[in-house]
């Protein structure tokens, strides 16, 4: 049997292979979907409880259940089993799965099947793939990536789940593990810390089968070794001393030397000129892999972008990657160019600190990233807190700051200039000749932005202002772009220059359509943001002015200054599946080195009672909320809060009073305490959200507070009790009062809310309870239907009917769910339930039967 | 002494799930078939009346869930069943030798007054199919070997015998019967009412204490 990593890893492989290549006839034509089908077969079978070996029956009986779990779905799936004929019967399951694989419904069925716990364990050992939660739910969510062709989705994948396999089993194992590690992180630190990055670099993707896609390139990277590394460096500097030579290496020198690293070193070399930096592939895919020869030109390395992400991916744990880019790679494989040659990503991408390994990083800002992306990056598209969008006015006022005092400094330099070249009259001529074309081009673009400009920095909500506002951005960046680089192109190369960079604009503006989509779509009733402003302000200043580009935009407020690594943020969060991806993943917790804002943190237990100058200096005398020092010596005006236990200034913190969960589950305690302004917020936000299970945190309470114990009992009695009034015909009248209780109230009897637990201090909650309890009691002992469908004591035989809730005189077997009397059940000895076992050996006789039969028909 | 009394007759179907239990109910009381499927949850009953030898009985049929899943609802119903009725697949060999284990839980759940010759009657059902898997002759062996019970081969679908066999059932039923009154069998003594929840709350109140 397949370890479970394994299992995952090959689903997601597969899923990605899928996702990676956008032809449908990978999934018809090319056994796609048959993959997927075994593998899902193999999952299925996984774990499987069955006595003996006839795992389809078993596997068949799990799926079996969505007929009484979801009976529209099943009645879907009956349509084929009638259709089929029935000497496939063996293969009920397997077909099954093939027909919802190929309806693209086997997501929705497995979801409902592991929905039910209790089907699930009876199908399946504990440790079965599908009864590992983490696992299913991997596995339903790469089923998805099918089903809704939404690639990204894998990244929502714990690479935890699948790693531990994939490091142990890499197909290449030339290099001891750790070594390839190192050289893999190594490499992207290079890769990453080039000191000026540069603006045009860019890196080529080559549409490649998604098979070579899986092996080439990522082996090669694996046969990185540090050392060979190191000691390629000073040939190769020798080599870019001779400039703009064109050079060819054999395929095996490039191995050998791990060349591949080349376009590193050259970077570093060649800060000053921006340079396409590409290392072409496509040729090794193609051709002989001995034999051939590999082209290295000084200016293009052809670097497979997408295998290389994937890789990443796989390796997140160790590297982790701005999503930024992953995503950009899955949206790039969905708009594959039917060419083969795929789009540009300007180097600005992988700015140096996103891979110092610091997790959960993804999506933040960074200094010399680029201005406008930075704006329309979609980071700052959904504001959940108010904290983050004040945040995010400080940084964005002072990121215009800080190119307006450039723009302004660049303008009295090239004044300077001028006044110095003016002398001769040939320079002055050429130089009025290139402003020309420059106007010209500006002119030819602006119609386009013009006629929304003023418009935009009020609304967003249209997609008229969003697309043009989007456009006029990369017009704005391919002419800027194109007028700052002049300098290093003559006129001859100039248009070869502009092809390039509206290329690379056209692939950048398909990348912020997309997010503005989404934005267009989320933010119908969202105010004026910063961003907004900030876009359309600087769009009015960048026609009047030669507008920095890109990285050369300097902070004012340096990494340094405010280190986002240090920042304590969750490795992973809740992602709501309704959300457009894009909008997922982004975390925008801001803070400095010795302060964050407060996190919206569920806290379970008491603070211990607070020490303020302990405290105080344990916070370094800031406000836990907005990060205000305060003298040691007004310390003492600082405002406690009760729930997140931090000192807050008097205007994070009004003296809002708010009971404290933690004090209820620990002291049964309803006095509201004083709260700082972000717990009064958050408490609000979850006074309905079910959160708390008594039984877990502090079961001592059931004895402690008898209220609280009576509701648990009552909630107990009404699940059995909505068993009998969910089945039965004649008491529909019933069934809404228990359909309008909250879910939890009646399923899961030790989870509460705040608001429960006030209830339930009130007596409201009792009350309501027991007068349901009583009325569907009336109901059932008077319906012919529910008595029927009680239990008799099979023990002591008598004519009286049980029922599960009837705490006082029954139990139930936690096994078969049969009900005894009390006495009956605790005067027997061993086995306690006589159930039980007749039901085991009936499973096993149907078992053997099946064997021989099988065996009779073989022989 | 029941002679001239309207009678009732309760009849449980039992077996396997999907081999037609309702399929076979529904064919005999409404005439109707459908290829749907839709797993029984817990137990209902229909009930049709008819006559037995110039008598009006009224079968009430308790159609039954055969997964085992169904845990929270009980089968108290099996008690002062007059009849019960033991249905397998002829295409699933499964379903057939499960018959053994429904029939003791059926007779440990009635828990009738002669075990020995409680009436059983078997159906074979889905006769109508190709890919036979029990033969007649082995499911009539078994019937056979519990004291000769009646045995049918029926399709709900095609409605073959199944008038046939339900006829026999409602006349081996009404044998049974004979002198017991059903309504007395049943159990009507039910200690739950509203006003004892109150009581038995603070009990399990007192028992957590």
């Amino acid at each position: 049997m397949e370890e479970l990593p394994a299992l995952l890893d090959r689903l997601k492989s597969t899923v990605e292979c899928l996702s990676m290549s956008s032809r449908t006839s990978t999934w018809e034509v090319c056994g796609g979907l048959d993959r997927l089908h075994s593998i899902m077969m193999t999952i299925f079978r996984h774990g499987c409880l069955s006595l003996n070996s006839n795992n389809k029956d078993a596997v068949w009986n799990f799926i079996q259940g969505i007929n009484w779990l979801h009976p529209r779905i099943a009645s879907l799936c009956t349509f084929f089993e009638n259709s089929c004929p029935k000497n496939e019967h063996l293969d009920k399951s397997s077909l099954w799965i093939y027909k919802s694989l190929e309806n693209h419904t086997l997501s929705e069925k497995l979801g409902w099947l592991l929905s039910d716990k209790d089907h699930l364990y009876k199908c399946y050992k504990p440790e079965a793939f599908l009864c590992q939660k983490a696992y299913s739910d991997a596995a339903l969510l790469c089923l998805k990536v099918v089903e809704l062709n939404q690639p990204s989705l894998l990244l929502e994948i714990d690479p935890k789940l699948y790693l531990n396999y994939s490091s142990k089993n890499e197909h290449c194992s030339t290099l001891p593990k750790s070594s390839y590690k190192q050289t893999h992180d190594e490499y992207f630190e290079q890769f990453c810390t080039l000191k000026n990055p540069l603006k045009h670099t860019s890196v080529q993707i080559n549409d490649t089968n998604t098979e070579h896609h899986n092996n080439l390139p990522s082996c090669k990277i694996k046969h990185l070794s540090l050392k060979q590394y190191h000691k390629s460096w000073p040939d190769l500097h020798k080599m870019l001393d001779r400039p703009k030579l064109r050079r060819s290496f054999s395929y095996d020198t490039f191995q050998a030397s791990d060349n591949k690293l080349d376009f590193l070193n050259l970077a570093d070399s060649d800060i000053s000129t921006p340079k396409l930096l590409d290392v072409n592939y496509e040729q090794l895919l193609n051709e002989n892999v001995d034999s051939n020869k590999h082209q290295l030109l000084k200016e293009k390395i052809f670097y497979n972008h997408s295998n290389l992400s994937k890789r990443i991916k796989r390796q997140s744990k160790l590297i982790r990657l701005p999503s930024k880019i992953l995503e950009e790679s899955d949206d790039d494989t969905r708009s594959n160019i039917s060419d083969g040659t795929r789009t540009l990503i300007p180097y600005d991408e992988f700015p140096p600190s996103k891979y110092t390994g610091t997790p959960g990083l993804i999506n933040s800002y960074f200094p010399g990233q680029d201005l406008f992306k930075f704006l329309s990056s979609g980071q700052f598209v959904q504001a959940n807190a108010e904290l983050d969008r004040e945040n995010a006015h400080f940084k964005i006022s002072e990121a215009i700051i800080g190119t307006i005092e450039q723009i302004k400094c660049n303008q009295k330099l090239n004044f300077t200039d001028e006044i110095i070249e003016e002398s001769d009259e040939e320079i002055n001529r050429l130089k009025k000749r290139i402003r020309c074309r420059r106007r010209q081009k500006l002119e030819v673009d602006q119609p386009r932005t013009t006629g929304t400009s003023s418009s935009d920095c009020m609304t967003e909500s249209t997609d008229h202002t969003m697309s043009s506002l989007t456009s006029s951005y990369c017009s704005t960046t391919s002419s800027m772009s194109t007028t700052d680089d002049m300098d290093e192109f003559d006129l001859d190369n100039e248009s070869y220059g502009s092809s390039r960079f509206s290329a690379c604009s056209s692939s950048t503006s398909s990348l912020y359509s997309n997010v503005d989509r989404m934005r267009s779509a989320s933010s119908c009733s969202s105010v004026v943001t910063a961003e907004s402003v900030a876009r359309s302000l600087i769009r009015q200043i960048s026609h009047k002015n030669n507008w920095p580009v890109d990285v050369n935009v300097q902070w004012l407020i340096s990494e340094r200054d405010a280190p986002q690594q240090i920042l304590p943020l969750p490795s992973s969060w809740p992602v709501n599946p309704h959300e457009p991806e894009d909008l997922k993943s982004s975390s925008r917790l801001r803070g400095t080195n010795d302060w964050a804002p407060p996190r919206p943190q569920i806290i379970f237990t008491c603070h211990p009672s607070p020490i303020r100058k302990n405290l105080m200096e344990q916070q370094g005398y800031k406000c836990a909320g907005c990060g205000t020092k305060v003298a040691v010596k007004y310390a003492s005006k600082f405002r406690y809060c009760f729930y997140l236990g931090r000192y807050f200034c008097t205007g994070c913190h009004v003296n809002k009073t708010a009971v404290i969960p933690g004090r209820i589950i620990a002291k049964w305690d309803f006095s509201k305490y004083p709260v700082s302004c972000f717990s009064f917020a958050l408490l609000e936000q979850m006074l309905f959200d079910p959160l708390f299970n008594i039984a877990d945190l502090n079961s001592v309470l059931y004895k402690r507070a008898r209220g609280l114990d009576r509701v648990r009992l009552y909630r107990l009695q009404l699940y059995y009790i909505k068993d009998f009034i969910f089945s039965c015909r004649y008491a529909d009248r019933l069934k809404e009062p228990l359909d309008t209780m909250e879910a939890h109230i009646i399923l899961k009897p030790d989870l509460f809310s705040i608001q429960n637990m006030l209830d339930v201090k009130s007596g409201e909650l009792g009350k309501k309870l027991q007068s349901l309890i009583i009325s569907c009691n009336k109901h059932i002992v008077n319906c012919q239907l529910c008595r029927a469908r009680g239990f008799v004591c099979e023990m002591c035989n008598k004519n009286e009917v049980l029922f599960p809730w009837d705490f006082g005189t029954v139990t139930r077997c936690v096994d078969c769910g049969s009900c005894y009397h009390k006495k009956c059940y605790h005067s027997r000895g061993v086995p306690a339930c006589p159930r039980c076992p007749r039901i085991v050996a009936m499973f096993n006789r149907t078992n053997n039967q099946n064997d021989r039969q099988d065996s009779v028909v073989q022989s | 002494m029941a002679t001239r009394k309207k009678v009732l007759l309760k009849v449980i179907i039992l077996g396997d799930s999907s081999v037609g239990k309702t399929s076979l109910m529904n064919q005999y009381v409404n005439k109707k078939f459908t290829n749907q499927y839709k797993a029984t949850i817990g137990a209902d009953f229909l009930t049709k009346e008819v006559m037995v030898d110039d008598r009006i009985v009224t079968m009430q049929i308790w159609d039954t869930a055969g997964q085992e899943r169904f845990q929270s609802l009980g089968v108290a119903f099996y008690r002062g069943a007059d009849c019960c009725v033991l249905v397998f697949d002829v295409t699933s060999p499964g379903s057939f030798k499960s018959l053994d284990g429904w029939r003791d839980e059926f007779l440990i759940q009635a828990s009738p007054s002669d075990p020995d010759h409680f009436p059983f009657v078997v159906l074979g059902n889905k006769v109508d199919l190709e890919n036979r898997a029990v033969s007649s002759k082995r499911a009539q062996q078994w019937c056979q070997n519990k004291n000769g019970l009646p045995y049918f081969e029926t399709s709900a679908k095609e409605a073959i015998n199944v008038e046939q066999a339900f006829k026999t059932i409602a006349r081996n039923a009404l044998a049974q019967e004979s002198d017991v009154e059903l309504y007395n069998e049943f159990p009507d003594q039910i200690k739950l009412s509203g006003g004892s929840t109150e009581n038995r709350s603070s009990g399990g109140d007192n028992c957590a204490c």
